[in-house]
């Protein structure tokens, strides 16, 4: 690929410096598991909604949406707001519950009602599997930035973020992360609205007017065969570019809200702080960022197209390429790293919720192996060593595929199987064992299996038409949920009355 | 109807006595006093954190709580009492008072200084109780059991901590904006999906998609704004 860029590499190293000078400062502080996997929860709640947003907003965010509204306008847009919306559903119900009951994992908040090893079990492995899916595209996004940014190949790009990763979730776990999320939320926030700024001085135009004008006249977008399709704009900018079949965007649309409050690696960072108000600040401060942030890729999507910097067969790099043209090389070598600091953050999140789910949920309380604390917190690093090197081996296995198309299917998959699960361990009183265990196992299997036979894995004759499978497994795991626990429940009265009888 | 008198500091040793102290008045048939004596002897800070050091007291617990809860499960009769002045003195004043037949109280193994300063209470409590003295002196690991048990019973259960929060009043408000937001971003979606040709009607020099869009962006970040403002507010009235 490109010769080495001296600039940017410098950049980059300076980055990749401060991250691992964090993990080491804060190594000291980490003795139990506790400190480990929540910080102690003595997170402040600033620090934590920014550290949310860091968490969050992912590369799917950033290279993902910018890259989707370049190509596809208004359906590109549209996961910007689902994105967003999603964090009502965690603002209004999840967050202050949710930090009153757990403790180290997603499993440890449904197990506080049963403390049932089926549903720890199960939900371990949701949580693994959400992961996954979700760490995939970051691993993409990590491989397609830094070669392009110093001149390294696609494979090293993937091996040095999953090295670097590696080395803040196995120094200091939850702390470390804590920091990078939070610098790097804080940062991703200044590098939108610098770019956008950048997009309209350049444009000359009003915020509005920008926006306006896309409606009037056409809309150029590059072809992978080299080309470039002309569209209207007002076709552009209305849903129907990507998503022609409607039920497609509905169930787009219905997996992102509702997707949010079931990521397990979002909902660990509530319990890094103390209180459970102090989670529902935290999440105000999130959304107050991300709002800012998403609203601003719009702009940086449609910028990209406006001033052409687009490459048709990598979308997820318009937003660098955008910054190159506004701002020259140094603006390009600094937006990369930060996009580089973004992947950082996020995988580190879904790397300590994979940890936290094998070492925490299967080893110590599944298999029942009691350690004492300092060899707890040894298998917890090593388990978060494992997960970052399957993690690397994964990047490069899925080179070329599209990141937000792929996160959002994360988000499915989690709000098929971990939402249902959660709302009904809250607030629903008749919830039973069996119910969120087969709740949770209908919607992980419905929602995978209806991703391997969707368009998006079998190139023709697919037998489920959608590219989301969210429409179908997401009222499915909910049903289950509550069938299974209305069954179990009679049946679990019944034998109560028999044996008062009896 | 006889008493049973229990003098406690929230500390461990005492912890561990409040065990002893309803077991002894349900086995008399008696009612446990829990007797907490605050004590005025001015103290600096520096001094009051090696105290609490020195008893291993669990933070912010002053035993009172657990005693009741104790006595409930094993449905004994309980009374409070609470009691300012010089402990030793207060003890022995109560018990008189209530016609206790016996005092139980706990100790901790002070070490080197601290014994000298602290010196020991239950010590002084035997030598001028009119009555029998339970002195209770648990040990490592009788303390665990005791920690276990303090932490069980004054942790809410799971059930109870979620209710604690889905009954106040700014949950509920929560849910309504909720279900009004739900609702909205419904709307949104179906004309995002099945009635497409509204959203490219032009407004304000934009199209409807992209006016609602923008909106549902604004409203979220208000609607979280505006909800912290008001539950922060109605936790400082509680």
């Amino acid at each position: 690929m490109a010769e080495l860029q001296p600039l940017s590499f410098g950049i980059f190293v300076a980055i990749t410096m401060i991250t691992i000078g964090i993990s080491i400062y804060a190594a000291r502080r980490v003795r139990t598991a506790g400190h480990y996997y929540v910080a102690g929860g003595g997170v402040r709640w600033v620090v934590n909604g920014f550290a949310i947003a860091g968490d969050y907003l992912s590369a799917a965010s950033f290279l993902g949406i910018t890259g989707l509204v370049a190509f596809s306008g208004y359906d590109g847009f549209i996961y910007a707001i689902g994105f967003l919306a999603g964090w009502i559903v965690a603002l209004f119900l999840v967050a202050e519950p949710l930090r009153a009951i757990g403790k180290y994992t997603f499993a440890d908040a449904l197990t506080s009602k049963f403390r049932s090893k089926k549903i720890r079990l199960v939900a371990a492995i949701s949580t693994l599997v959400v992961s996954v899916f979700y760490l995939i595209p970051q691993m993409v996004g990590s491989g397609a930035i830094v070669g392009p940014l110093i001149g390294l190949d696609y494979e090293i790009g993937v091996v040095v973020i999953g090295a670097l990763v590696i080395t803040i979730v196995a120094t200091a776990g939850m702390v470390s992360t804590t920091w990078v999320q939070f610098i790097k939320g804080f940062l991703l926030l200044i590098a939108a609205i610098a770019l956008t700024i950048g997009v309209l001085v350049v444009a000359g135009l009003g915020p509005i007017e920008f926006l306006a004008q896309f409606l009037n006249g056409t809309v150029d977008i590059p072809t992978v065969s080299g080309g470039v399709k002309t569209v209207p704009g007002d076709v552009f900018m209305s849903p129907g570019m990507k998503y022609t079949n409607p039920l497609d965007f509905v169930s787009l649309a219905m997996g992102l809200i509702l997707g949010t409050a079931a990521l397990p690696h979002i909902l660990i960072r509530y319990f890094t702080v103390p209180k459970p108000s102090d989670a529902r600040k935290s999440t105000v401060i999130a959304i107050v960022v991300m709002g800012v942030f998403y609203l601003l890729t719009l702009y940086l999507g449609l910028g990209a197209n406006y001033f052409g910097t687009l490459n048709p067969s990598d979308a997820n790099l318009a937003a660098p390429m955008l910054a190159m043209y506004i701002g020259g090389e140094a603006f390009y070598a600094i937006i990369s790293s930060i996009a580089f600091a973004t992947i950082l953050g996020t995988v580190a999140g879904l790397i300590m919720a994979s940890a936290g789910a094998i070492a925490h949920d299967i080893y110590t309380e599944v298999l029942g192996k009691k350690t004492d604390e300092k060899r707890a917190l040894r298998i917890s690093k090593l388990t978060a060593v494992s997960v970052g090197v399957i993690a690397i081996a994964l990047g490069i296995l899925a080179k070329g595929q599209n990141v937000a198309f792929l996160v959002g299917l994360a988000f499915a998959i989690a709000a098929s199987a971990n939402l249902p699960a959660l709302l009904c361990t809250l607030f629903w009183k008749r919830t039973t064992e069996w119910g969120i265990v087969m709740g949770i196992v209908v919607g992980l299997v419905s929602s995978v299996a209806l991703i391997a036979i969707s368009p998006a894995m079998m190139s023709t004759g697919a037998l489920f038409s959608l590219y989301n499978p969210g429409i179908v497994s997401i009222p499915l795991g909910f049903a289950v949920t509550i069938g299974v626990s209305l069954l179990t429940g009679n049946r679990a009265k019944a034998e109560a009355s028999e044996t008062a009888a009896g | 109807m006889s008493t049973v008198l229990l003098a406690t500091d929230g500390s461990l040793p005492a912890l561990a006595a409040t065990v002893k102290a309803v077991a002894e008045a349900k086995q008399r048939s008696a009612t446990l006093v829990i007797l907490k004596v605050v004590e005025q002897i001015p103290r600096t800070t520096l001094e009051r954190a090696s105290d609490s050091r020195a008893l291993q007291r669990p933070e912010g617990e002053d035993g009172i709580e657990y005693a009741k809860e104790l006595a409930a499960i094993d449905k004994v009769p309980a009374t409070v009492l609470v009691k300012e002045g010089p402990v030793v003195g207060e003890i022995i004043r109560a018990a008189e008072e209530t016609g206790a037949e016996l005092i139980v109280m706990g100790t901790s193994s002070l070490k080197g200084l601290n014994r000298l300063y602290l010196g020991s209470v239950a010590k002084s409590v035997v030598s001028q109780a009119p009555v029998s003295v339970l002195v209770v002196k648990p040990t490592a690991g009788e303390a665990e059991t005791v920690k276990a048990r303090v932490r069980e019973i004054i942790e809410p259960s799971p059930a109870k901590a979620v209710a604690a929060i889905t009954r106040t009043r700014q949950f509920r408000v929560g849910l309504y904006l909720f279900t009004a937001y739900i609702i909205g971003y419904a709307i949104f979606v179906l004309f995002g999906s099945y009635i497409r040709d509204v959203f490219q009607i032009l407004v304000f020099g934009l199209n409807v998609g992209l006016v609602s869009g923008l909106l549902i962006i604004v409203v979220t970040i208000a609607l979280a704004v505006g909800f912290n403002a008001y539950a922060v507010r109605a936790e400082r009235e509680e």
